[in-house]
């Protein structure tokens, strides 16, 4: 058990050979790369500016110099993919750091600590789980406002439960285990032996789960988005472009499609990767 | 998505317009048909809407119910098409030469769609249950110079102004609610709400919540009875789904999102009409706080703006810059009034005689240390909105001025515009408006606390004006009053008068005597007729 | 022991669903935009009005007691009424409640006789092409928004092609219905919503689940065991394996629960579905604080019980379930 949940952060060689040769992962992986450095060189790849207006040449379709065509306010739509990109990716990595936060550290205190403090941990997440996920979210969203950080503190705030009960399932597991018990008998504090000796070995699974995390954060954003509480202007995601894109559907593709396929092609990167991973780093797993 | 942002922007702002949803007036129409053919009964006509609240003529403040209320109910008196009251459940009606006594005369061959007459019973019970203020209605203000009422007999009702109206005639086309159903019953959570009873051209069959709301011909409607069975009403959410559904013939009429109108013209069933709106779009300022508690930096801030730009972008062109509050076919209009013109130096010239420069050189005008700059609220989910308002964030920076948008659902939008909170800086909002001109409500600054003058507007001369508007009984003396005030409006630019709207509307050819009009096209639906070969819906 | 632990999870359940109540108002109440500061749909232009609203509604009282009031009611069924329908909130979620579980039981049936087949061959034939053609299925369906794929489905299904209808739940006006073009009528209109916009997602999910159940179970040591003894393959998979690879399938079963009840959004906005996700999503725009309380509280209730009936029927199933 510790053998393996130590080579898995130490990235062991059988890791790798396993997600090399496992060719979806490896594209994902490459994805998930490609569209990372492409947010981050957003500004360089195309002479577009994504929020002036351009209104003479507003809806063309995609051709040479519009890639993916203009908006309805002539603004290049691979600038604003790219840039709503950006913001996506944030608000799925950042949602998910919420969410790995609040996680790791209820299910480490559940784990570790058992008893009452893990009933008590263990029923919020119960109670949590009750209600329907979108339902909180626009609850929450419409009451508080709409905006970035809001969507992050909102979406990170509600998705740590699968964390903390992987973590926690980990903590039961290793915290009798011998090497614990060992360190326990040297005589090492509760905070070292969590931080030190059980954490690390948790990892494999938390690495899984976050990758996996970013996707679900990425598509809720978008239902958020669809249902008119995405993120406000002069800045946009991929949610709030496809529902900007919407009314267009019929009469100018482009605008809602464009960054839909992002939004597939995002979430299916992480999904691949993340499935990768787990199976790299334990195949043990269940999906 | 247009046609129902448009409606919930209605839902609001209005007063007016509901309660003249209520008495959709009715005549033959002029234009249509050859002689030869004959009108026959029979189908149904199915129009997509999203879903109505209340179907109750004096507790409905959204669109949706009050296009059902104003088929199931009548008023003493109703507007037509021209925009002038006409006569609808009373016959004729009279002045004291004061102008404070009104008497009507009701007709005496109406009963309700339960068979019970009607009488001027059923008009003071519902005045009475207006004015009670257990009732919760935003129609009270309506009635606010209403001194006292009385039933001389069961045909004749009399009011009692406090001071000379004008505008009564639209208070009076409010639907009248029948009082053998309603006495000692608490209104605001009536069954009758869901089930009603009126006097209409159409009676109630039912609703399905979120499904269908079905109305079945009046066969004993006071005028002409309808030739269509039934009209129903399809409650479709999503408006893309909507504009798919009236492609595909699943619905017969539905509004219709600018930009879909060029495709909808090409769909061989549809008739397509446009026509301009009874409402206005605006950009309010809170004039409670110095930003905007001057006519220069208002004038500039509409100066700062393409207005033609604008329309032809976020409106595809289904839009024209508006001079002031009164619509387009209002007799209140005055044609001399210009739209203010896109001048963005004059607009930076203005702001530096209000003391706005840009003293620190970070590209935006700052007076006392302070920079302009203001939060914009806006309805989440309109595209519409969003396109005017991202489109004036850049034309606002290019004078120096810094808009920040903030889009909210309908609810909280309009509980940060009411009283008492007032919480904004600014915001992009779409009135309607009813068929008198009094604009009371809106601009008097008696209303600044507890009306609908959200922004705090207080100008003495456009005070008197609306005062003289109500009290002018002669009509060309009335016209000439709201002549000036219209000037007078577009000179202090209490808000920007952004756009006056074109609706769009698509009916299923099959439909004969459609007259399309700003206040409501079904105001003459029971001409409507489908010849037998082409009848979709079987009697049910 | 299997009766005590039922006693506790019962007594556990009293305390949940009183703090899912307390959660439920306190958002409400306590929100920025809440309650206090928005209580109509409509504008009220005298203050008379406006008071008399505010107290019509006890919003004239403090939190504590106004909570205390309103579970009162609520424990007597009285949800309060909507502020913009005017009507009791339960009636309005209850008419709900026979479309919603119209739209998610078949669907949630549909994907689970799907799922669950799919899963355990693709399981045993591990990395044939049968088996990577479902899991790349089940990641594209995963991976779409649910909203994108049920305009797209509608453009191409009912608008392109004209085999399904657009939306509802019925076509409006059927000509002559017998009872079986009324099933038909149906069933085509549970295509997009149901069977697209919720089924792909689900069975795309639970396939996944399922085949991985499936392998675990395959490597485990009785697996191994039985097949050294010579039981035929058959025998082997039907009888052990499946058995035990569903057994967690159950769980996933189980954080379903709350759609159940709760329908869908996403897939009830589109295909104008008179179910419980459209009543929420209207109830939360319009601000209507007892309609979202009444569907939030009811949907969260509904849930702790299902979980309840899961987790007992589960430790009923499964002997090895140690009740701590």
């Amino acid at each position: 058990m510790s053998e393996r949940g130590r080579s898995a952060v130490s990235g062991g060689s059988s890791q790798w050979r396993r997600f090399g040769r496992n060719q979806r992962a490896v594209v994902g992986g490459l994805l998930v790369l490609a569209f990372m450095l492409a947010s981050a060189l957003a500004p360089w790849l195309t002479p577009h500016d994504p929020i002036r207006s351009n209104l003479p040449r507003r809806l063309e379709p995609p051709s040479w110099d519009h890639l993916m065509g203009t908006d309805s306010l002539g603004r290049d739509m691979f600038a604003r993919i790219l840039q709503g990109g950006r913001i996506s990716l944030m608000i799925g990595l950042l949602a998910v750091a919420v969410a790995l936060g609040i996680g790791v550290g209820l299910g480490a205190l559940a784990g570790y600590y058992g008893k009452l403090l893990d009933s008590a941990i263990m029923r919020f997440v119960d109670l949590l789980l009750a209600f329907p996920t979108l339902y909180l979210y626009i609850t929450l969203v419409a009451l508080v406002g709409p905006n970035i950080g809001v969507l992050i503190l909102i979406m990170g705030g509600l998705g740590w439960t699968g964390m903390a009960r992987i973590v926690r399932a980990e903590f039961l597991k290793l915290r009798t285990q011998d090497y614990v018990e060992a360190a326990r008998a040297l005589g090492s504090g509760d905070n070292r032996i969590i931080f030190r000796h059980i954490l690390p070995n948790a990892m494999a699974p938390v690495i899984v789960a976050t990758t996996l995390g970013i996707p679900g954060m990425i598509l809720g954003e978008s239902a958020l988005s669809f249902l008119g509480l995405g993120v406000l202007p002069p800045q946009m995601s991929w949610g709030s472009l496809v529902n900007d894109g919407m009314p267009f559907f019929r009469t100018a593709w482009w605008l809602p499609i464009f960054p839909g396929l992002a939004i597939f092609l995002c979430v299916l990167s992480f999904n691949f990767l993340g499935d990768g991973l787990r199976d790299a780093l334990d195949p043990r797993l269940k999906s | 998505m247009n046609s129902r942002v448009a409606r919930l922007i209605l839902v609001a702002t209005v007063v007016a317009a509901v309660a003249l949803g209520a008495g959709c007036p009715r005549r033959a129409p002029e234009v249509e048909a050859p002689p030869v053919v004959t009108p026959v009964r029979g189908d149904t006509l199915v129009i997509g809407d999203v879903a109505p609240m209340v179907l109750n003529p004096i507790l409905a403040t959204d669109v949706p119910s009050a296009t059902i209320n104003g088929l199931v109910f009548s008023g003493l008196v109703r507007a037509n098409d021209r925009l002038e009251f006409e006569p609808e459940l009373a016959e004729s009606w009279d002045m004291s030469p004061d102008g404070l006594v009104w008497t009507f005369h009701l007709r005496d061959d109406v009963t309700w769609h339960d068979g019970t007459p009607f009488t001027a019973e059923d008009v003071a019970f519902t005045l009475e249950r207006i004015r009670d203020p257990h009732t919760i209605t935003v129609r009270r203000g309506d009635y606010e110079q209403v001194d006292r009422w009385e039933v001389v007999d069961p045909h004749t009702f009399r009011v009692y102004f406090k001071e000379p109206f004008a505008p009564a005639l639209q208070a009076f086309s409010i639907g009248v609610i029948p009082k053998h159903l309603l006495q000692g019953v608490d209104i605001n959570t009536a069954p009758f709400n869901t089930n009603p009873v009126g006097t209409g051209r159409f009676r109630f069959r039912e609703w399905k919540p979120d499904v269908h709301v079905i109305l079945d011909r009046n066969e004993e409607y006071f005028e002409q009875v309808p030739y269509l069975d039934s009209i129903a009403f399809r409650l479709i959410p999503d408006d893309a789904v909507r504009m798919e559904e009236l492609a595909g013939g699943g619905i017969d009429f539905a509004g219709i999102l600018p930009v879909q109108y060029a495709r909808m013209k090409g769909v061989p069933h549809l008739a397509v009409h446009r026509f301009p709106a009874l409402r206005f779009d605006y950009f309010g300022w809170n004039e409670r706080l110095p930003l905007f508690d001057d006519d220069r930096v208002r004038n500039a801030l509409g100066l700062a703006l393409d207005r033609e730009a604008i329309a032809a972008a976020a409106y595809e062109g289904f839009a024209v810059p508006a001079t002031g509050p009164f619509p387009l076919a209002s007799w209140a209009i005055d044609p001399a009034v210009q739209p203010l013109g896109y001048d963005p130096e004059r607009a930076k010239q203005l702001m530096a005689e209000a003391g706005w420069r840009d003293t620190d050189g970070d590209t935006w005008l700052d007076r006392d240390g302070k920079r302009f700059e203001f939060e914009f609220l806006g309805r989440a989910g309109d595209p519409i909105a969003k396109m005017v308002i991202e489109l004036a964030m850049e034309y606002y920076k290019a004078i120096g001025v810094k808009l920040n948008p903030l889009f909210l659902e309908w609810g909280d939008l309009v509980s940060r515009l009411d009283p008492p909170r007032r919480a904004f800086e600014a915001f992009f909002l779409g009135f309607s408006v009813g068929v008198d001109p009094d604009v009371h409500i809106f601009y008097h600054s008696t209303q600044a606390e507890w009306g609908f003058n959200d922004t705090n507007f207080q100008d003495a001369e456009v005070d008197r004006l609306i005062d003289e508007g109500r009290r002018t009984m002669d009509f060309a003396a009335r016209k000439q009053v709201y002549y000036q005030l219209h000037r007078r409006l577009h000179d202090t630019q209490p808000v920007t008068f952004m756009f006056f709207r074109e609706a769009i509307l698509g009916v299923d050819q099959r439909f004969q005597g459609v007259v399309p009009s700003p206040i409501g096209t079904l105001w003459n639906v029971e001409h409507w007729w489908v010849p037998q070969a082409q009848q979709k819906h079987p009697a049910p | 022991m299997l009766r005590g632990y039922i006693a506790r999870r019962l007594l556990m359940t009293v305390p949940m669903l009183l703090l899912i109540s307390f959660l439920t108002f306190s958002m409400m109440h306590l929100a920025p935009g809440g309650l206090s500061a928005v209580f109509i749909g409509a504008r009220v232009r005298l203050e008379e009005d406006r008071i008399a609203i505010m107290r019509h509604y006890g919003l004239d009282q403090p939190f504590h007691i106004r909570y205390f009031r309103w579970l009162g009611r609520v424990l007597e069924g009285d949800f309060g009424y909507s502020l913009r329908f005017r009507r009791p909130a339960l009636d309005m979620i209850v008419e709900r409640i026979p479309a919603t579980l119209q739209l998610t039981i078949p669907s949630i049936l549909v994907s689970v006789a799907v799922a669950i087949p799919v899963g355990v061959l693709s399981a045993l034939r591990q990395y044939s092409v049968a088996d990577n053609l479902a899991t790349v299925g089940a990641f594209l369906f995963v991976s779409t928004p649910s909203f994108f794929l049920g305009i797209v489905a509608i453009l191409i299904f009912s608008v392109g092609l004209g085999w399904l209808p657009i939306s509802g739940m019925s076509t409006f006006g059927l000509r002559d219905p017998t009872t079986l073009t009324l099933i038909v009528d149906r069933l085509r209109h549970l295509v997009i919503p149901g069977g697209i916009v919720l089924g792909l997602g689900y069975t795309a999910g639970l396939l996944r689940y399922v085949r991985g159940s499936m392998l675990d179970v395959l490597r485990q040591e009785y697996i191994r065991t039985a097949r050294a003894k010579g039981l035929s393959e058959r025998v082997v998979i039907y009888k052990h394996a499946l058995r035990n690879s569903l057994l967690p399938v159950v769980t996933i079963l189980g954080m379903w629960v709350p759609y159940i009840l709760g329908g869908s959004m996403i897939a009830e906005v589109i295909s104008a579905w008179p179910g419980m996700g459209r009543l929420a999503v209207d109830a939360v725009f319009g601000r209507d604080y007892p309609l979202v309380m009444g569907t939030l509280l009811l949907a969260a209730s509904m849930t702790l019980v299902g979980n309840l009936l899961a987790d007992v029927s589960y430790s009923l199933l499964d002997p090895r379930i140690r009740y701590e």
